[in-house]
């Protein structure tokens, strides 16, 4: 074998331990077996996480926990609160309507007055949340 | 020679063509493009004059805000233009902030929240180190602290910090204002009289396993390591003193049950019903899927203890663990007995009958664990136990874990990372090791919480809010903390019957039942006074009530007096009386333009989300209820009712409306 080829051979190796290294560093997050980790980008999303507080906090005893119109207030005032579940109402309404409403009152929009006003009380953004939950969580539209 | 000039010569014309190429770069950067975008917009859309000379004056070149107390300087806004031009017809970088008054940018800036690099103007260096925006409310915590005024509209960070209260985080770390760990877990001595060996082996390995919703965390014991801890925790016995109190004639009283016929002990255990509802038991334990989480579940408690520890610890729980969140009831010898057959009859249908295939059995297993610890009480220290639950003769350590203060102002190079693969950004370092706490390292000793992702997501918004580095001018903690926790008689009363178990007070207790920092501005005397001899249900829809602790005449009074005195807001009292106006408009007000009867009802008609108003004159200072129909959230973080903003010739009409319905001279 010639001088020049016997001098490639370390640079084959150190060549080879630099991919490889490389790959090394390229693979995800290692889990154990039987337990996922997953990164700040895996994790569910936040503006729902928000958006579900602040329901439970503000629409779930009139609207109900799951969205089915049936929360415990529901009974005591004279016009039913809405059905989410119900996805041929949500379907008629644009993104639009649905944050005036929240952010008006029904009153403002021709329906019940018995849905207060929250424009003092949640920011755009969180009403922008909160019709995002409303739709993909309780009306489960895709 | 003639060779050298020609290559003097082309190598002169490639460096002119390369610092062509590199001058013409440098005179287009990206941010020029989106500037001239701008400034066409603002001159197309100028509707007056000065709007079009604001819209003349527009400069293109580098911006920059400095905010000398922050040590910042931002060139956002050098891409970012439109930031507070809002309406125009954008696309990124030029879409518009969400408003977020009372912040303006000329005070925070854009890296104060967001962070990234501020003096960079070019993709990616600039977004390079930037906060992720489903973490960002974690900036709203760098000034208003842990709970500090206005974190209502952080929801995410509010829920994240609630489950860091839950799970004690503070008994090993240390966050801001924290000098040392006040937080007590349930206390070990007399332990083997309490639970039996099997218990608490399972419990060691695998809390979760017990309690779904146990606030006791994995350690990742190993077998031999849970023995040696079992049996070290299984010799601490109560000082003779303090058993002979605990115990007393525990012994004697239990002879009655033997004595009953079976249908007076049916009777027996049907009033022990009757008394778990009338103490309102539920309101701190769960019991069938029902209740509170503020104290241990009681499903299946007859697996956990046995009838005379259960007898000793309702009658005075304070002489067994002097920091028990629960309170001491007045209740006689046979309703306590009823209590406790109850508890011991219910969670016997509830119990589990398979047998345990991980039973670990007294003595060491020789196969494993050969380089663990096989002495309880090093365990009991090197594990941290002893930051949780205190042993006479051992001492928490508030080293023991590092501070959470401060957290977020880490440098990302000197944080350990070990083998792993995990994203080098302080917020993959956390959520990971929220997951996964031995990831980085075996030999770390953070226990495992089974955090769920949504868990996960929540605390790593608070943790990375921890940060120290805001100049006092911008922090607004502790606004809502300026009241000391009571001493002397008062404070007497409150240990006795434990309130702040599920009241708070200057940020200090339980987020169950209201917040009393400004009761005394809230309530009148005389109705509170009645209220704590005979409690009534405020909110009827609510699980946890306020338990009627049958208490002394003198103790009602002299809380109500304190509360009355002490416990008040200077906000609420220095507002200018309200002269009442029409109860006729007020009427109309309340039934149509503000709709109050969704959640409020009257003589029963109406919603039940808010207190029926039909008695509320006499609860409630006049004072209180019109700050109340301005805005509730100063005064009560997390209210449920909306901010209604309501003027002030409307509201004395509205109340001058709630005066009328003072119907009876009920408490």
């Amino acid at each position: 074998m010639t001088a020049w080829k016997t001098s490639l051979i370390p640079a084959a190796v150190s060549l080879a331990i630099l991919l490889g290294s490389l790959y090394g560093f390229a693979g995800e997050v290692q889990n154990t077996p039987d337990k996922k980790v997953l990164t700040v980008r895996e994790l569910p999303d936040f503006r729902i996480t928000k958006a579900e507080v602040l329901y439970g906090r503000y629409c779930a005893f009139c609207h109900g926990d799951t969205g089915g119109g049936d929360g415990l207030n529901a009974y005591s005032i004279p016009v039913k609160p809405r059905n989410f579940n119900d996805r041929t109402v949500l379907i008629q309404r644009t993104d639009e309507e649905l944050a005036k409403v929240i952010l008006s009152g029904g009153d403002s929009q021709g329906l019940s007055k018995y849905m207060p006003a929250f424009d003092k009380t949640l920011s755009i953004d969180q009403i922008e949340y909160l019709v995002d939950f409303i739709r993909k969580k309780l009306g489960n539209e895709e | 020679m003639e060779k050298l000039v020609r290559y003097f010569f082309l190598l002169s014309i490639i460096l002119l063509v390369v610092t062509g190429i590199i001058m013409f770069r440098e005179g287009r950067p990206e941010w020029k493009a989106y500037q001239e975008r701008y400034r066409e917009y603002l001159l197309k859309n100028a509707a007056t004059p000065a709007e079009k000379s604001q819209a003349d004056r527009y400069a293109i070149g580098v911006k920059q805000v400095w905010l000398p107390e922050l040590n910042r300087a931002d060139r956002c806004t050098t891409c970012h233009a439109g930031i507070d031009t809002p309406n125009g017809p954008w696309q990124p970088p030029l879409t518009p902030h969400p408003d977020i008054s009372p912040h303006s940018f000329e005070k925070f800036g854009c890296t104060a929240c967001h962070e990234g690099k501020g003096l960079a103007t070019r993709l990616p260096d600039a977004h390079e180190t930037l906060t992720p925006n489903r973490l960002l409310e974690a900036s709203c915590g760098k000034c208003h602290g842990l709970e500090g005024p206005g974190l209502q509209e952080a929801p995410t960070y509010t829920s994240g910090y609630e489950i860091m209260d839950r799970k004690a985080c503070r008994g090993c770390h240390l966050l801001e204002g924290d000098s040392k760990s006040d937080f007590h877990g349930p206390s070990l001595l007399g332990i083997s009289s309490k639970v039996n060996r099997e218990w608490l082996t399972g419990w060691l390995q695998e809390p979760k396993k017990y309690l779904a919703g146990a606030r006791m965390a994995n350690f990742l014991l190993n077998k031999n390591e849970i023995a040696a801890l079992a049996d070290f925790l299984l010799k601490q016995d109560l000082e003779a003193d303090n058993a002979g109190l605990f115990y007393g004639d525990i012994g004697e009283e239990e002879k009655i049950l033997d004595v009953l016929s079976d249908d007076e002990f049916d009777e027996l255990v049907e009033q022990g019903k009757v008394t778990f509802g009338r103490l309102r038991c539920l309101s701190c334990h769960t019991l069938n899927g029902k209740g509170g989480t503020t104290g241990p579940e009681l499903t299946g408690i007859s697996r956990k203890t046995n009838r005379t520890w259960l007898s000793a610890w309702v009658r005075s729980p304070a002489t067994y663990n002097p920091y028990t969140l629960m309170p001491t009831f007045n209740m006689t010898t046979i309703e306590r007995l009823g209590l406790v057959e109850y508890l011991l009859s219910e969670s016997e249908f509830s119990m589990l009958d398979e047998e345990d295939p991980d039973l670990i059995l007294p003595g060491a297993d020789e196969d494993e664990g050969a380089d663990g610890l096989y002495n309880g009480h090093d365990i009991f220290q090197a594990k941290g136990c002893v930051n949780c639950h205190r042993l006479p003769g051992l001492k928490p350590n508030p080293e023991f874990a590092p501070p959470l203060k401060g957290l977020a102002d880490k440098q990302i190079e000197k944080i350990d990372f070990g083998k792993t693969t995990v994203p080098r950004t302080l917020s993959d370092y956390i959520a990971v090791k929220l997951q996964s706490p031995r990831i980085y390292g075996d030999r770390l000793k953070m226990p495992d919480f089974g955090f769920s992702p949504e868990e996960t997501g929540r605390l790593t918004t608070v943790l990375l809010g921890r940060s120290e580095s805001i100049p006092s001018s911008y922090t607004v903690k502790g606004q809502a903390t300026d009241i000391p926790v009571p001493a002397g008689e008062v404070g007497d009363i409150f240990v006795r019957y434990k309130c702040l178990s599920c009241h708070r007070l200057s940020g200090r207790g339980g987020r169950v039942a209201p917040d009393l920092s400004y009761e005394g501005s809230k309530v009148k005397r005389e109705w509170l006074k009645n209220y704590l001899e005979k409690p009534y249900a405020i909110r009827p829809y609510l699980v946890e009530r306020m338990p009627r602790f049958n208490m002394t005449a003198v103790e009602t009074g002299t809380l109500a007096q304190y509360f009355d005195l002490v416990l008040r807001s200077r906000d609420v009292d220095s507002a200018p009386d309200l002269q009442l106006g029409d109860p006729e408009v007020g009427h109309r007000l309340y039934s149509d333009k503000y709709v109050c009867q969704s959640c409020h009802s009257i003589d029963g008609n109406g919603g039940y989300y808010g207190p029926a108003l039909e008695n509320v004159a006499n609860r409630l200072k006049t004072a209180w209820l019109s700050t109340r129909l301005v805005n509730p959230h100063p005064y009560e973080p997390g209210a449920r009712e909306p901010v209604m903003a309501i003027p002030e010739d409307e509201r004395a009409d509205i109340l001058a409306y709630i005066k009328t319905l003072k119907t009876e001279s009920k408490p």
